[in-house]
């Protein structure tokens, strides 16, 4: 059974001047310890995507859906209040700031705590043990020490370990990570990154894995989901995706991904397209990748619908059900 | 740590040296009778000598002889200052416990009718007028609808043997057998005056409660304790208000001067025998003696006080109080 099944979800932003979508009729599908990544630009509803599956969205932001099944219950039928309760014995989240994400006036040992007592529960005692093995797990040499600080006490590095720890004390069936590494420097980025997959490998947890550069993706996932201003373009196995993409994003994506050497060549490339991701408020018609993408043609005007792709996954454009190259003439492939 | 308490009594001392500057210089220019328990009689009086004697007798308790009573001035300060300090603790309570949950509510329900509603009330009670504010309440509660008394602080039915100064305790601890009836009578002599006193602190303290958990409700680490599971009460409650609670508590030393200065008021409406009211007569009678004790006393007390505040709000902040 999958640990985690979304179907068709959909955020919408009530801003003043009328709703907005954020995220629209997205799905994916996740079993226990698979790795998913989730990768896309700034600002195109990855972070929204995991809020809203935390039911952590801000009360501006209402999310619809078919269903969001989380081991075996349907989040949308619950009330707020079972929900989080459930989602929270279920899931848990660490973000990019990990030290804003800890409480200033609280020491991470009783934040720690705190999260034990209720969802371990036990003695006190216990839950120090517990507290101590979980920083230990994290790879924190001192941990009785770290109970007694406070979050701006200790580096980057520590709080993001210490908030994954917290994270870790419900024992989540699902961790989900929302650029857990952006903010740190790059020999702790691959450290965290290290010990969030080996984490879920032996606690047998689905890791949502969300960040904006490929290269971490790459090696750590079993699967990745393309999202590009709120609609998923691409869903595959990790391999299919690095082997032959079939977006024209992820295919930008991973171009963008500085290879060994390229620097000397070309100077450090950003990002293989022009322009930005589009306004909620000005979406374009047809393809949202339209305006930016360099394989657009006239079909493209069309609202692209996310096709299923024999031996590969799931992908938003017409392009990928060609056999080769763009052939003008066979497009009857991208009906609905 | 002890860098912070040095830092504090320097502040404390050279405040409270400009304040007795500012005094002593006043009292150049009270008549003469007035100052005789603090004027040097030396042969030598230069400025400084007569500052250091007057300096000697306000620290020896030789505060003078009231002219109007003709008893000591410390004395009487003595018996009427802890019904102001009553007066301004039941003032504070109430603005504190009234003003923080409604901050808190308005927050949570920021932009709702009921928040700007509780917004635009405070803005009214924040320019009331007290002295207006206080005789309309006595007016309706006291002298329509009869619900609480007029004025002083106990029913003349009442024989309470003054120990501590404060009625509340003095009636608990009295031995008289209407000892509990004297304690609601004088918590129902209380609450009107209270009011009346916190009611513009309850307008500031509801106004900076809600911005600040406006503030701190948006927050990562709130959202983290969302994540956790944490019920709605913890959240609030414990994760954001202490939060919250840094500003408030700066707010709340500033408003206490507010408040020590608003006893004058409203003492005089409620005929409440406090410090306030005390000096004011002074004023009237020309107590020169009285007023210039009173005065220093008060100026003291609220420079002591808000120190005391600082000192707590370090505290009560982990990154101040562990930097470095
Ligand atoms: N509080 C908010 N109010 C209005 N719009 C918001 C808010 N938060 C996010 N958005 C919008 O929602 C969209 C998705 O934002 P989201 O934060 O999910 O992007 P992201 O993919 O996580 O980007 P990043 O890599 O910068 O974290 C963006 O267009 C953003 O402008
Ligand atoms: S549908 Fe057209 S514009 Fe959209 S990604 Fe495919 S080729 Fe590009
Ligand atoms: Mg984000």
């Amino acid at each position: 059974m999958a640990l985690l099944r979304v179907e068709n979800l959909s955020v919408t932003y009530h801003s003043n001047s009328g709703p907005l979508p954020v995220i629209e009729r997205l799905s994916i599908k996740m079993d226990g310890g698979e790795i998913l990544g989730i990768v896309g630009e700034s600002g195109s509803g990855k972070s929204m995507l995991a809020l809203a599956i935390m039911g952590l969205l801000s009360p501006k932001m209402t999310m619809r859906a078919d269903y969001v099944n989380l081991d075996g219950e349907d989040l949308m039928k619950m009330d707020p209040a079972e929900r989080s309760v459930y989602v929270a014995s279920k899931a848990a989240i660490i973000f990019q700031e990990s030290q804003s994400s800890l409480n200033p006036c609280f020491t991470i040992g009783s934040q720690l705590d705190e999260t034990l007592a209720l969802h371990q529960g036990g003695s006190r005692k216990y839950r120090k043990t517990r507290a101590l093995e979980l920083l230990d797990s994290v790879g924190i040499l001192d941990p009785e020490l770290l109970l007694k600080l406070y979050p701006h006490q200790v580096s980057g590095g520590m709080s993001q370990r210490a908030a994954i720890a917290i994270a870790l004390a419900c024992k989540p069936k699902l961790l989900i990570a929302d650029e857990p590494t952006t903010a740190l420097d790059v020999t702790i980025q691959a450290q965290i990154l290290e010990l969030l997959v080996n984490l879920s490998q032996a606690e047998e947890a689905g890791l949502m894995l969300i960040t904006h550069d490929f290269a971490l993706l790459s090696e750590n996932t079993d699967r990745i989901g393309v999202i590009y201003s709120g609609l998923l373009m691409e869903h595959a196995a990790t391999q299919n995706i690095l082997k032959a993409p079939k977006h024209p994003y992820t295919k930008a994506l991973l171009d963008s991904i500085p290879q060994l050497g390229d620097r000397h060549k070309k100077g450090s490339r950003l990002f293989a397209l022009e322009g930005h991701i589009p306004p909620m408020s000005e979406l374009p018609v047809g393809c949202r990748l339209g305006p930016r993408c360099p394989k657009a043609e006239k079909y493209c005007v069309k609202e692209q619908e996310l096709i299923t792709i024999e031996n590969h996954g799931k992908v938003r454009c017409h392009l990928a059900q060609q056999p080769e190259k763009n052939d003008h003439k066979t497009l009857s492939g991208a009906q609905k | 740590m002890i860098r912070l308490f040095v830092r504090q009594m320097l502040m404390l001392l050279t405040s409270l040296m400009i304040l007795t500057f500012i005094t002593f210089g006043i009292t150049r220019f009270f008549p003469q009778e007035s100052l005789n328990h603090i004027s040097s009689t030396s042969s030598q009086s230069n400025l400084l000598n007569e500052y250091i004697f007057y300096l000697e007798q306000i620290f020896n308790g030789n505060w003078g002889i009231s002219q109007a009573h003709g008893t000591e001035v410390l004395d009487e300060f003595l018996t009427f200052f802890p019904a102001t300090i009553e007066l301004s603790v039941a003032a504070l309570l109430f603005a504190l416990i009234v003003g923080v949950p409604l901050g808190i509510f308005a927050a949570q329900n920021k932009n709702t009718w009921q928040d700007k509603f509780i917004v635009s009330t405070t803005l009214v009670g924040y320019s009331m007028p007290i002295f207006w504010w206080g005789m309309l309440l006595v007016l309706l509660f006291s002298l329509s609808w009869g619900l609480t008394p007029v004025a002083s602080r106990l029913g003349f039915e009442y024989d309470i043997l003054p120990v501590t100064g404060f009625m509340l305790i003095d009636t608990l601890l009295s031995d008289q057998p209407y000892a509990f009836e004297a304690f609601y009578d004088a918590l129902h002599h209380l609450i009107l005056p209270a009011i009346v006193l916190g009611t513009v602190p309850l307008a500031i303290f509801t106004r900076i409660t809600r911005s600040s958990m406006i503030r701190v409700l948006r927050s990562d680490y709130i959202r983290t304790a969302k994540a956790k599971g944490l019920s709605q009460m913890r959240i609030i409650w414990v994760h954001a208000l202490r939060n919250a609670m840094l500003p408030i508590l700066t707010i709340v030393g500033l408003q206490i001067s507010v408040l020590i200065t608003g006893t004058l008021i409203t003492e005089t409406i409620f005929s409440w025998p406090g410090v306030g009211k005390w000096l004011l007569e002074a004023v009237h009678r020309r107590d020169y003696v009285t007023l210039h004790a009173g005065l220093l006393a008060i100026a003291s007390i609220v420079v002591i006080i808000n120190m005391l505040v600082e000192v707590l709000s370090f505290y009560a902040n982990p990154k101040l109080r562990h930097k470095r």
